[in-house]
């Protein structure tokens, strides 16, 4: 269970400090998908961030399992995996060895990593372009190995940001798969999207972000519910336009 | 756990780095095609080698035992022997590169006394080509004499013997090295920042210094390799144009690697922060550049200039490691130095660095457009040639003649490159700073504050060069003055016109896009190091920070003019009527603190 308690943060921009965040609270149980939502500049990459300790929160305390972040990476390590928004690869790696990089880092034992590279690769079709190098391949499969260098060694909360963007919508489907296989052993999600359809296919909350504060944080079909089955992008749409 | 990870990235890196094209380019292919063309031509620089050496033989000999060497003499085509006859003529010193005694005791055996000048390179050749050929002759000697004709006058003289590549090239070593890995550096360091990657690495939760240590031996073994290479390359062409003996290739090749690798030790973790800090690997490159114009022209000029191996020099990183290539010789003295100058600075920077990495602020970047990435670099190429040309070919060329160096030097390098550029130049407001009028406070406030500037200035010059004394000379006092109304004309005005155009409102308005400050820093480095003046750097410096300050300011260059025009009007008013104010402490001092005291209130006032 993740537990964001308080968090706020800020930065200096021309000497001046602003919140990024302001007292941002909720929690993810396992095994939940939780869609992140929010217009550009709301704060969404700074809280996924946060969240995986990569920046420090100004206030607050964000708990994994009733440990702090670091903590929890010493009891389990490499269980927090995060791809970060508009990552482009290591440009003159192969596919192979990108994804070999991130196993031997993540600790993975080489015969499951065989495995599971065999596995993804297929579900993803990825096998014809194991061996090319990355500068060499186009967005969307940039992309897909991004993707898969998180999720490779199944992790127990996967963080994404932004993983849709530039994949077609086959290859929409099978990172969805990947992601509720992940689900089903018990892992949970936090997926930032502007992709709201996606969002809608496979989450199971949203947690919207405006201007650093949060405005709505329920499980989606009780949203739904209330909304006489509207969906997610006109609920979303009168929420915005009403503040 | 740690190590794996460590070799982990560097084993990515390493891999990265050797599919990267430009990086081999720079680091392999480039040092293969050049260095090889250095030592093929090396020989060709030496005048000793080519022209022809004039012997006086003086031959008092009764016997044939040293038809020999008289043989072996005349075979070699180099020499041109001139029998003296003390009675009749004299050996001229202005025409002999060496003298030779020939004398018989008795019928069996002769006696050889050798007179040559180890001032001149010349003469330290023929009298080396002097000995080969008495040793393979097998002349019968009782003993030879050999005399420096130097050693009637002083006694200090330092032998200097033979003129290898390694030690007439030491910063070939040095500057492939450096190209190659600033290349790397950006691209590992800066480009995991821009590409987002960096960030990745974080949240794997690994411990962030031991990615900073994983970089910096990327770059370390890289520049390393390329080092050995370079070395490897021209221990090659030496023995290909068999200009050196196995053993003594070897034994140089040794005490190149000893003196250099402290010093890459220190130029990986320099470049490894300039990386770390740059917000694009643009920023990077740039940043880079500048760095390496002033690592160049350090070791370069470490290299062309006799130094006398003070303490002082020794503790500069880099320049005593050239130092110790030119004398070829180790000991236990230089490798503290090597170990004070390189790995103080080197363990300082990492432990900054590794600070650096744990904040936050170390993932920011800002992507700038990639366009003008190498017209850039223009600015500085010419700066670069300009200092070689400086060192080599000029000051033959021009003597001592002021008045031709001040007019090839500014107009040359100053007016006519920043009127270009700056027409060149597709910036909008490239124009701006020469739009204003000053007004007659601001006219009086600039020239005021230099003329305090200046006192401040010489009064630490005075007190630095006093460190010194024995082996350095001002540039100042080596040229002949000519004459007020001369001097105010070639020194004050022209030098304060193109030079403000060139510095200020060409190069400080070039690399403002990086932000005023950056463009004033880059500028004055740019500045000080454009003067030629080792000793006087920092003063420069601070003079370079003064005018592009005014410059950007007021958004003003004709302040900048006026008060680059005072600074050099105050120089040449002391040195012709030999007024000695600044050497005053009550000047100094007051100066100093006036200068303190405004710098003071100046940022106190932006503070409010």
């Amino acid at each position: 269970m993740i537990k964001v308690d308080k968090v706020s943060k800020t930065f200096t921009k021309n000497n001046e400090l602003f919140y990024a965040l302001r007292d941002i609270n909720f929690e993810l149980n396992n095994g939940e998908i939780c869609g992140l939502i929010g217009l550009n500049g709301a704060g969404k990459t700074t809280l996924l961030r946060l969240m995986v300790g990569v920046y420090s929160c100004t206030n607050g305390l964000i708990n994994y399992d009733e440990q702090n972040i670091k903590d929890f990476n010493k009891s389990h390590p490499f269980q927090i995996s995060f791809l970060s928004s508009d990552t482009q690869v290591y440009q003159r790696l192969t596919i192979r060895e990108y994804l070999h990089f991130f196993a031997k880092i993540k600790q993975i034992e080489k015969h499951t990593f065989e495995k599971r590279l065999l596995e993804y690769s297929q579900k993803l079709n990825l096998e014809s372009e194991l061996d090319s190098i990355l500068e060499h391949t186009s967005t969307g499969t940039k992309q897909k190995a991004a993707f898969l260098s998180a999720v490779i060694n199944q992790p127990q909360y996967l963080i994404l940001d932004e993983p849709f963007a530039n994949v077609d919508i086959l290859m929409v489907d099978e990172m969805l798969n990947i992601i509720k296989d992940l689900q089903y052993n018990g892992s949970s999600v936090i997926i930032s999207s502007h992709n709201l359809y996606e969002i809608e296919s496979i989450a199971d909350s949203v947690l919207l972000i405006d201007s650093g504060l949060i405005k709505l944080r329920e499980s989606l079909t009780l949203l739904k519910n209330e909304n006489q089955g509207n969906t997610l992008k006109s609920i979303i749409l009168e929420l915005l336009k009403e503040s | 756990m740690m190590l794996s990870t460590l070799f982990a990235i560097i084993k990515k890196d390493l891999t990265e780095i050797l599919r990267n094209k430009r990086a081999i380019i720079s680091a392999l292919f480039l040092p293969a095609l050049f260095i090889p063309l250095l030592v093929f031509f090396q020989p060709l620089f030496d005048v000793s080698s080519t022209a022809e050496i004039h012997v006086a033989l003086y031959d008092y000999t009764t016997n044939d035992a040293s038809t020999n060497f008289m043989k072996a003499l005349n075979a070699d085509e180099r020499f041109i022997i001139d029998k003296i006859n003390p009675l009749i003529n004299q050996a001229d010193e202005n025409k002999h590169d060496i003298s030779i005694l020939l004398h018989s005791e008795n019928t069996e055996q002769n006696q050889l006394m050798i007179v040559y000048n180890s001032n001149s390179l010349k003469s330290q050749k023929a009298y080396e080509y002097i000995t080969n050929i008495l040793i393979n002759s097998e002349v019968n000697t009782i003993y030879t004499t050999v005399t420096d004709i130097n050693d009637f006058e002083k006694t200090d003289t330092q032998s200097n013997n033979s003129n290898s590549p390694f030690k007439a090239y030491p910063w070939v070593f040095l500057l492939f090295g450096f190209s190659g890995a600033a290349f790397i550096a950006s691209e590992i360091v800066t480009g995991e920042k821009e590409r987002h990657t960096l960030e990745t690495l974080f949240s794997l939760q690994i411990n962030r210094p031991h990615i900073l240590i994983a970089k910096y031996f990327s770059i370390l073994i890289f520049s390393v390799l390329s080092l050995l290479f370079n070395l490897l390359i021209m221990g090659l062409s030496i023995v290909f144009f068999n200009t050196m003996a196995i053993g003594d290739l070897l034994n140089e090749i040794f005490i190149v690697v000893y003196a250099l690798f402290p010093a890459l030790f220190l130029l990986s973790a320099i470049l490894m922060h300039i990386s770390l800090m740059a917000k694009s690997i643009h920023e990077a490159r740039s940043i880079e550049s500048v760095f390496f114009l002033f690592f160049s022209a350090i070791i370069i000029g470490t290299s062309f200039i006799e130094l006398n191996s003070s303490i002082y020099l020794r503790l500069l990183p880099f320049v005593n490691s050239i130092i110790i290539i030119k004398e070829m010789h180790i000991s236990t003295l230089t490798a503290i130095y090597l170990l004070i100058s390189n790995f103080l600075p080197m363990l300082l920077l990492l432990q900054y660095g590794m600070i650096f990495i744990t904040k936050d602020k170390v993932l920011d970047i800002a992507i700038s457009p990639r366009k003008g990435r190498y017209k850039s670099l223009l600015p500085l190429i010419l700066v670069l040639i300009n200092y070689i040309l400086f060192i080599t070919i000029i000051p033959e060329w021009a003597g001592n003649n002021f008045i031709y160096r001040t007019l090839f030097t500014q107009f040359a390098f100053f007016l006519l490159p920043a009127i270009l550029l700056l027409s060149l130049n597709k910036r909008t407001n490239k124009w701006l700073l020469f739009k204003k009028t000053p007004r007659f406070t601001e006219i009086l406030l600039s020239s005021g504050f230099t003329i305090i500037i200046f006192f401040a200035i010489n009064y630490y010059q005075s007190y630095f060069n006093s460190l010194f004394t024995s082996n350095i000379i001002t540039a100042e006092k080596s040229l002949t003055i000519q004459g007020l109304w001369q001097s105010l004309l070639f020194m004050c005005l022209v030098p304060a016109l193109s030079e403000e155009l060139f510095f200020r409102a060409y190069l400080a308005e070039h690399w403002s896009r990086l932000g005023d400050r950056k463009g004033i820093f880059i500028s004055a480095i740019i500045f000080a190091l454009f003067h030629q003046n080792n000793n006087e750097l920092f003063s420069l410096f601070i003079l370079g920070i003064w005018f592009a300050y005014l410059a950007f300011h007021y958004r003003n260059i004709w302040l900048a003019i006026i008060a680059h025009f005072t600074n050099n009007l105050l120089v040449v008013i002391h040195s012709h009527f030999n007024l000695e104010f600044y050497k005053s402490h009550i000047v100094g001092i007051c100066s100093l603190a006036l200068l303190f005291t405004a710098v003071y209130l100046a940022r106190a006032k932006k503070n409010i």
